[in-house]
């Protein structure tokens, strides 16, 4: 027609499918056109044969004219209303395809509606569980279903878990095989599955053959080329509902907003999971469990003791000058270093150092770290744990001690007999000679034989496996027999004893052979540390519902600083240095020992220069300790 | 008589006397202290030729004597022996660097094997010994 030439001569082009779309005239319009021209023509024709008919004069040429004129304009009425029906015929069906597109472009928009709500839903949900159940509910009244299906893909196993499920009964928590069924066919293409009748579908698996679901649509749950799972709606056996495509481009793009959704719900649960464990570790460790982020120089601490650092109101350090600070200052060029090593080259930090404890002395402890590091190898944060060492270091030192000092005060008596022997094989000529030497080899090991007694006593007393006899005693006629076995040294000094103790005293139940030997600890003390012409009283009596004892001499006296730690394994007060230093530094620790094994307790009052009392009481109670 | 002089600095009884009466036999003048002061005392007023030192004492400690021993300029240069029963790899060194000639264990040695070490130890320090006597047998 030459209407469509007319149009694009007149009418500017544009590039855009709508104005192309108007460019050529809809069959309606052409229609209409034609038949205005065809009707306009028949009008014309039948006006002028009747104008003929009036005008013209004379019958000759007249009636050819009429008729021809008429003839035409009713061959052209003829079409107009040819094409006046057909217009109306494509009128009509252009009005019914047009509320068709409507009723379809309605039904879109609503879909897209629901399907921004959903998706909005959907993105809001962090929780896992929660988030899985709002996407079955959403994708099932999308496609306005009875059920539907999430399998998310277990990286782990390489294969399906039926995370979640609605409206068939399905086995939530089952795994799926990845070779068979809907979701591995999914799966494997990447692309929708549609299936009309699953129960006759050949790869159907073994889990879900015996659901009632007759058609159903599957589509893959994709984020960023990963496949997070697959998402499947479907309709029970017994309903004539199929799925079509539209539907599965629907669901499609639910189900990539469903994946992106689920995939941060699963990074988060696992984030969460493992920071649970993290605290739940750094509580039940007896350790410092710190997080310095060392960009802003800020520290985090966890951990059972660090709760109880902060009960007991003690500062730790936070920043890391502060922490410098704390150290001791011959420990802080290794730990410098070694820090600073991890943090560049990442060697192994683990180290002990002494750092302050604000109260003037130091705590060890052992500080093991780990640096975690941006994607430039940047050393950004710390994590490490710091143990107090100081107990098991002390142990280990009074340990080595103990076997450096017995060594020595072992090897002592033993060189003394050694010697003593070689020189009595020397002098056998010499008769007198030879005695006292065969008498100081005597002597020496007499005792090697009660270094290794008191020994072997601490050790079981202290283990608590020493054999406890007690029976009642007479401590005062114990403390008399002890007297007259040191006897002959008390003469030797010309030391003036005296023992004084009430008849009718009552008696204690202990083990006599262990108080014999506290006893004789406390009045060989007394002797030895007395000189010549001192004196020394032993005083018992009763009260405070047990016996006391206790024995005054005029000895050298205890140095205050000495007295704490008196009592004490090892010990020996400094100024017991005139005195030979024989003896195990166990003797008082030793009378403790047993003294507190029997429930009593045992002290000392002294003055330096002037002498010293040490008391013990023994309860009578006959219970044990 | 042999022309020399040996103090012995050791705070056990029979130890002592054992080195007394052995080394005093064996021709040697023996002076004797308790502990370490006495033992510096002795050092400084007494011109002893050789010092035998043991390590644990109470109060002052042998390296302890030591150091005070070897800064001491009238007791330098008195070579020093010590005469131990502990064997510590620590203080050996420690009593090495501080100047000690030599280490022993008493636990190890007889009284003629620690005479024979002494005179070796004269010997090495130059110090004339005149005619020595070979103590009765």
């Amino acid at each position: 027609m030459a209407v469509p030439l007319l149009r694009a001569l007149f009418r500017s082009d544009s590039a855009s499918a709508e104005t192309s779309a108007e460019s050529s005239p809809s069959p309606v319009e052409a229609l209409c056109r034609v038949f205005c021209v065809l009707a306009a023509g028949a009008l014309l024709s039948i006006l002028v044969s009747a104008g003929v008919c009036a005008l013209m004069p004379g019958p000759d040429g007249r009636g050819r004219l009429v008729l021809a004129f008429g003839l035409i304009g009713l061959l052209l009425l003829a079409g107009a209303v040819y094409s006046g029906l057909r217009m109306v015929r494509q009128a009509l069906l252009d009005s019914r395809q047009n509320s068709e597109c409507l009723l379809e472009a309605k039904q879109r928009a609503l879909e897209l509606a629901a399907l921004y709500d959903t998706s909005h839903d959907v993105s809001v949900q962090y929780e896992l569980s929660t988030l899985l159940q709002t996407i079955l509910e959403r994708a099932k009244n999308l496609l306005s279903a009875a059920g539907c299906a999430i399998f998310l893909y277990d990286s782990e196993h390489h294969d399906f878990e039926i995370a979640a499920e609605v409206g068939v009964g399905m086995p939530v928590g089952s795994h799926l095989p990845m070779d068979r069924g809907p979701a591995g066919h999914v799966a494997r293409t990447r692309e929708p599955l549609i299936l009309k009748d699953y129960g006759s579908w050949p790869d159907r698996s073994e889990y879900i053959r015996k659901l009632p679901i007759k058609s159903t649509v599957l589509v893959p749950m994709m984020r960023g080329g990963e496949l997070v799972g697959v998402l499947g709606v479907h309709e029970l056996v017994g309903t004539s509902r199929e799925f079509n495509e539209a539907d599965a481009r629907l669901l499609s793009l639910f189900a990539d907003n469903a994946a992106s959704a689920v995939r941060v719900a699963r990074l988060l649960e696992a984030v969460r999971d493992s920071e649970e464990r993290f605290r739940i570790a750094a509580r039940c460790a007896s350790d410092i469990v710190y997080d310095w982020d060392l960009a802003d120089d800020s520290v985090v601490f966890f951990g059972a003791r660090y709760d109880q650092l902060r009960a007991e109101n003690q500062t730790v350090a936070r920043t890391r000058q502060e922490f410098w600070d704390t150290l001791h200052p011959d420990d802080l060029k290794r730990v410098r270093k070694a820090f600073h090593g991890h943090l560049e080259s990442g060697t192994l930090f683990s180290e002990e150092y002494r750092i302050s404890d604000g109260k003037g002395s130091y705590l060890v402890v052992s500080d093991r770290a780990m640096a975690i590091r941006n994607q430039k190898g940047k050393a950004v944060r710390l994590i490490g744990a710091v143990t107090d060492i100081t107990e098991r270091k002390r142990a280990e030192q009074m340990k080595t001690d103990f076997v450096s000092f017995v060594t020595h005060q072992l090897r002592t008596p033993l060189s003394g007999v050694k010697w003593m022997l070689e020189l009595a094989m020397e002098t056998l000529d010499n008769p007198e000679e030879m005695q006292s030497f065969v008498r100081d080899a005597r002597i020496s090991t007499d005792r090697l034989i009660g270094l290794v007694n008191d020994l072997l006593d601490v050790s079981r007393l202290e283990r608590g496996s020493l054999k406890v006899a007690r029976r009642p005693i007479d401590l005062a006629g114990l403390t008399r027999e002890v007297v007259a076995e040191l006897d002959p040294l008390v003469k030797d000094k010309r030391q003036r004893f005296s023992v004084l103790a009430p008849e009718g005293l009552p008696e204690p139940w202990v083990d006599p052979q262990l108080i014999r030997q506290a006893v004789l600890n406390l009045i060989a003390n007394a002797v030895k540390y007395t000189p010549e012409e001192g004196e020394i009283r032993v005083r018992i009596e009763a009260g405070d519902g047990g016996l006391r004892w206790e024995i005054r001499d005029t000895g050298i006296g205890i140095p205050p600083a000495d007295m704490r730690k008196l009592f004490e394994k090892f010990y020996r007060a400094g100024n017991v240095l005139a005195v030979e230093t024989e003896g195990t530094g166990l003797g008082l620790y030793l009378v403790r020992l047993i003294v507190e094994r029997f429930g009593g307790k045992v002290w000392c009052e002294s003055e330096e220069g002037v002498g010293s009392t040490f008391m013990f009481t023994l309860p009578l109670e006959n219970g044990e300790v | 008589m042999i022309n020399a002089r040996i103090l012995v600095i050791e705070d056990d009884k029979f130890l002592r006397r054992a080195c007394e009466v052995s080394l005093g036999k064996r021709g040697f003048s023996v002076l004797t202290a308790v502990d370490g002061e006495e033992g510096i005392r002795q050092a400084l007023s007494g011109s002893p030729d050789l010092i035998l030192l043991d390590m644990l004492m109470p109060r002052l400690t042998g390296i302890e004597t030591l150091e005070v021993l070897k800064r001491e300029e009238k007791t330098r240069h008195i070579p020093v022996v010590i005469l131990s029963n502990s064997s510590i790899e620590a203080d050996v060194q420690r009593a090495k660097a501080l100047g000690a000639v030599g280490y022993l264990v008493k636990a190890s040695l007889s009284l003629r094997e620690l005479g024979d070490r002494v005179i070796g130890f004269l010997e090495q320090a130059g110090v004339d010994l005149g005619t020595p006597e070979d103590p009765p047998r």
